[in-house]
């Protein structure tokens, strides 16, 4: 009900103030204490008062002269009420009429099933208007009949609108129909009826009516509501485009069952709802992926049977095989031939299945569809389950080993371990052993059948995204590894242009292309991107142009090389329209070019990594230009990064690090050919450092072995530069091959020099067995290794015999200073008179121990008895120094001398118990 | 063997002395490595009532038993210048000391 102008409006809003006005005014004291608040009591108030007229329009003057300075700003009431004050004689009922219709109307409004109250109010109203009509019409009266008309109006449409709601007692005049009927009878009637019975138990006699009037009917009721504008839109309207609605659903519905998609009941208006789910494969046919990896996988599931299902596996399908010509699919082609025996438990060689390939090529669809069309129950465990190994090994016993008892669904299990290279290496150790080691145990224990052996009995299938993955290498050895092709462009861009039409987007071929092969052909990518297009037309342009799409996905190493090193043929073929003038062509293509080694530079983090693989191999490949400038120019940026990340490791600081990608792009323009790049891994980087932390290891060792005296002097890299190059020179005595004692003085003095050099420099040789058995002597600390410096000429080395003489003398050289310090002079030792065997035995401690003694060798040697000086016969003493003589005591000892120093002694023999008594005569003896 | 010169009884009856050979389990031997002969051993007793014989050498006590041999034996003396033999005595008992000789350990009242 929306026809009040503002006037009207305000009037209603205000119909409670007014009322309660009136009322003050009867109820002086009480003005003061009324508020706002009390509007609902006060028109309760109003509407006890309303009959009497009287005494209302008697206080309605003194309302109208107080509304002034109550309400100033409604200039149109005051206006109407200062009319009342003018003409009091026809004004005052009118205005009551009027605050009384306006009250009313709110009333209505307020109990709206009220109809005594609008009959009412029919029947007082018209004696109004009538009074009204003799009048001479003013302005204001002519406003106030159209509001009391419009009032009226609101009734009557009011009221028919209510009665419409009654159908079976349809008797008002105002419609189509021109006699009116009754419905209900209670005589029995002429017309056809249904007899029935009323609340009292009385006959009723109830019409019956045919269809067509019955539609007629609601046809006029209908002309009637629509005049009343309820809704929006008529009802037979909606119902109408509803129609159509579910009409060109079926349509779809059944054009997408014959094209081989099926999209779900309430897929048009469902907009929460994925591309990708709701897009999603429901049947083995509708994969997009590569069939060979689809069938090879279903058959291997397949081969589950047996030991799942216990049905006999189709031995029909091998003749399949044969027709699985999965282009430069070998490997996969090898593990399939491997694939189909069966072990002694009738399971499958390999117990898991490995998907790998990139995101987004539907492996895990294909894995949970395959699974279910082979009759299993799939539980997936992914990224964000708790995986480590307590919660994973309870989840792979409670999904492999037990059956959903709660549920129906008494279909076996089937585990999908989705991205698995991110499991913990503990958690897939486990898997591992848990697929393969109860496969040995079960071997060993054959006669036992008894034991405990849970074997798997059910196929996991596990999918990651690198199969080469550091963590998955057990894992791969063991299972049943399927890489998963990219997908076929031409089935993604049929299939994106299927969904396309079904979403009223308008698109091509190309576009389609293009954001195939701008996502890599990742379904899931593609239909993300299409669904920011909904309700679009997509063409060429937007797929290029748009930010979306595109995964921020990680490219390989040696891919990151490749694209540095090669140009892309592709650059060039995509951009067939801006062939028209070569320079600006050329310059987009370079853009491009540069564009994408950065992304693809960026992506891939490892900066060092990339700039040696980059050092190691730009000159490998062909260059460009034979004048080499662009190596030079090359060479300069990589002493730019060098700088760039030393300045970056030393200070920590990174605000660099975004600009060491433009090396590359750099180095992409200087080196990049058409050709492909035979790229080598780095490991002249790997090797240097090595070979640095072992010369520093070596380095190391001397110099703590140089003994202190020369060692201040000397400084690590002053050693390893200008003596030890030397030395190993000086090291070298000119010695004739032939028995120590026959060497000449000079001989000597060289010898001595050596041995003194090396003990200064604490360098020996030392025995070392070759490879091949034969013995050879080695300098220990090895610093001829450290010291060679390619370029310079070898060291000259002394022979055999040389070295081991030294090495001799310098053990000895030890020796003798270790007995100088240890103040052992006296004891000479004759190295000369020692022979080769004493010699190898190089312990110094062993040597002078068996030196230092000249007594009888070992075995020589008696225990004798210790010779004890013989007691003295001390004679007491007193005080004085006397001595004092003990007579008992001596006589005593003269005693027991008797008895024990008899010079006879019995010696008792005790003889053996182990004696043999044997008769022996007298002639046995002679 | 060695042959011990009893105690005569003192019946006077003129019997030809008893005589006893010592047979003892070990060796008699000197301190000072001299020859046994006409060296003094020991002294030999015989308890008074069961005529247990105790033999004490140097510092060791042996007890003993009497036994009589199967056969006697017959201790003979050589007439100077004649060749007849003199019978001195009948050796008709033992007495053996087969048992662990006990030490006997001198003491002082001072040293206790």
């Amino acid at each position: 009900m929306d026809y009040l102008d503002p006037e009207e409006e305000f009037e209603m809003m205000h119909a409670d103030e007014l009322e309660m006005m009136n009322e003050m005014d009867f109820t002086t004291d009480a003005v003061k204490i009324c508020s706002p608040k009390d509007t609902r009591r006060s028109l309760k108030f109003s509407t006890r008062f309303s009959s009497n007229e009287k005494i209302e329009s008697e206080r309605s003057f003194n309302l109208s002269s107080e509304l002034n300075g109550v309400f100033p700003l409604s200039q149109t009431s005051v206006v109407s009420f200062n009319l009342d004050d003018n003409n009091e004689n026809e004004a005052q009922p009118s205005t009551s009429a009027s605050i009384i219709n306006n009250k009313r109307y709110l009333d209505v409004e307020d109990l709206f099933g009220n109809t005594d109250d609008i009959n009412f109010e029919d029947e007082e109203l018209e004696p109004v208007l009538k009074r009204q009509k003799v009048d001479p019409l003013s302005d204001k009266d002519i406003k106030q009949q159209d509001l009391i008309k419009k009032i009226i109006d609101q009734r009557k449409k009011f009221k028919s609108g209510k009665r419409s709601n009654f159908l079976s007692s349809i008797s008002y005049n105002s419609s189509n129909h021109t006699q009116p009927y009754e419905s209900v009878s209670r005589r029995v009637p002429s017309w056809s009826f249904f007899p029935a019975c009323d609340g009292e138990n009385q006959r009723v006699y109830i019409r019956f009516r045919s269809a067509d009037a019955v539609h007629e009917e609601i046809s006029s009721l209908s002309w009637h509501t629509k005049s009343v504008q309820l809704l929006s839109d008529p009802v037979d309207e909606m119902i109408a485009r509803a129609y159509e609605k579910i009409e060109n659903n079926e349509a779809i519905r059944s054009g997408v069952n014959r094209n081989g998609v099926s999209i779900l009941d309430n897929s048009i208006d469902n907009t929460a709802e994925l591309w990708v789910q709701k897009y999603k494969p429901n049947r083995y046919l509708d994969l997009l992926s590569d069939e060979s990896t689809n069938r090879m996988l279903l058959q291997w599931l397949k081969i589950w049977d047996k030991v799942v299902f216990n049905k006999e596996v189709n031995k029909k399908r091998k003749v399949i095989d044969v027709y699985d010509k999965s282009a430069g699919n070998k490997f996969t082609k090898k593990n399939q031939t491997l694939d189909e025996g069966l072990d002694e438990n009738n399971c499958p060689k390999y117990k898991l299945a490995l998907l790998c390939g990139p995101p987004g090529l539907g492996k895990t669809t294909l894995a949970h569809l395959v699974a279910r069309q082979a009759g299993y129950n799939v539980v997936e465990m992914n990224a964000s389950d708790d995986r480590n190994l307590t919660c994973f090994k309870r989840q792979l016993e409670a999904t492999t080993q037990m059956c959903s008892v709660m549920s129906n669904d008494s279909r076996p299990n089937c585990l999908v371990l989705d991205e698995i290279d991110g499991a913990p290496v503990a958690s897939i150790e486990f898997l591992i052993k848990f697929a393969t080691e109860k496969r040995a145990t079960r071997k060993k224990k054959t006669d036992k059948k008894e034991e405990k052996s849970f074997i798997l009995k059910r196929p996991i299938i596990c999918i990651c995204n690198d199969v080469y993955v550091p963590a998955l290498r057990n894992l791969r050895q063991n299972a049943f590894v399927l890489n998963f092709p990219p997908t076929s462009s031409v089935r993604l861009v049929e299939r994106l242009m299927e969904i396309s039409s079904y979403e009223n987007i308008k698109t091509d071929m190309g576009a389609m292309t293009a954001l195939g092969t701008k996502t890599n052909n990742d379904i899931r990518s593609c239909l993300s991107t299409l669904s920011c297009f909904r309700n679009q037309s997509v063409h060429l342009s937007h797929v290029k142009n748009a930010n979306i799409g595109a995964k921020d996905m990680q490219k390989g190493l040696f891919t990151v090389w490749q694209e540095i090193f090669q140009i892309k043929k592709s650059c060039f073929e995509n951009n067939p329209n801006s062939t028209s003038d070569g320079f600006s062509s050329q310059n987009n293509v370079m853009k491009d070019r540069i564009n994408s080694v950065l992304k693809t530079v960026q992506s891939y983090g490892d900066y060092e990594k990339l700039c040696q693989g980059i050092f190691e191999n730009y000159l490998i490949l062909k260059p460009k230009d034979s004048s080499l400038t662009n190596i030079a120019e090359g060479l300069e940026w990589f002493c730019n990064f060098d700088k760039m990340m030393h300045v970056i490791n030393s200070s920590q600081n990174y605000s660099l690090f975004p600009y060491l990608p433009y090396n590359f792009a750099t180095w992409h323009c200087l080196f990049a050919t058409f050709t492909w790049p035979k790229i080598t891994y780095p490991s002249a980087a790997y090797e240097a450092t090595m070979k640095k932390n072992k010369f520093k290891q070596i380095m190391d060792e001397l110099m703590s072995g140089i003994i202190p005296s020369i060692r201040t002097f000397l400084h690590r890299d002053q050693v390893l530069l200008d003596t030890m190059p030397l030395l190993m020179h000086i090291a070298i005595p000119n010695l004739r091959s032939i028995s120590t004692q026959l060497f000449t003085q000079k001989e000597k003095e060289d010898l001595a020099k050596v041995v003194n050099i090396m003990i200064d420099y604490g360098l020996n040789y030392f025995q070392e067995r070759d490879a091949d058995g034969s013995f050879n002597f080695v300098l220990n600390p090895c610093v001829d290794d450290a010291v060679k410096f390619p370029g310079l000429e070898t060291f000259p080395t002394s022979s055999y015999a040389t070295k081991q003489l030294i090495s001799r003398e310098i053990e000895l050289e030890h020796l003798r200073k270790r007995m100088s310090h240890g103040e052992l002079n006296d004891i000479i030792v004759e190295p000369d008179g020692l022979d080769e065997n004493e010699k190898n035995v190089s312990t110094p401690k062993g040597v002078k121990g068996s030196r230092n003694k000249q007594v009888t060798p070992n075995h020589l040697q008696r225990l004798t008895p210790k010779i004890v000086g013989s007691t003295k016969v001390t004679k007491k003493k007193d005080f004085f120094g006397r001595e004092i003589d003990s007579p008992a005591g001596h006589k005593h000892k003269e005693f027991r001398d008797e008895i024990v120093k008899s010079d006879v002694w019995f010696h008792f023999k005790e003889g053996y118990s182990n004696a043999v008594r044997k008769l022996v005569l007298m002639k046995d003896l002679y | 063997m060695i042959l011990v010169k009893l105690i005569e009884d003192d019946d006077g009856l003129g019997s030809p002395p008893e005589w006893a050979a010592v047979e003892m389990q070990g060796e008699l031997e000197t301190r000072r490595h001299t020859p046994l002969e006409r060296q003094y051993v020991g002294d030999l007793f015989a308890t008074i009532h069961d005529g247990v014989p105790i033999l004490i050498i140097g510092h060791h006590i042996l007890y003993g038993k009497a036994q009589t041999f199967e056969k006697p034996f017959a201790v003979m003396k050589k007439k100077p210048d004649a060749d007849e033999y003199v019978v001195e005595a009948i050796v008709t008992k033992k007495l053996l000391f087969k048992n662990r000789p006990k030490p006997i350990i001198a003491c002082n009242s001072d040293d206790l």
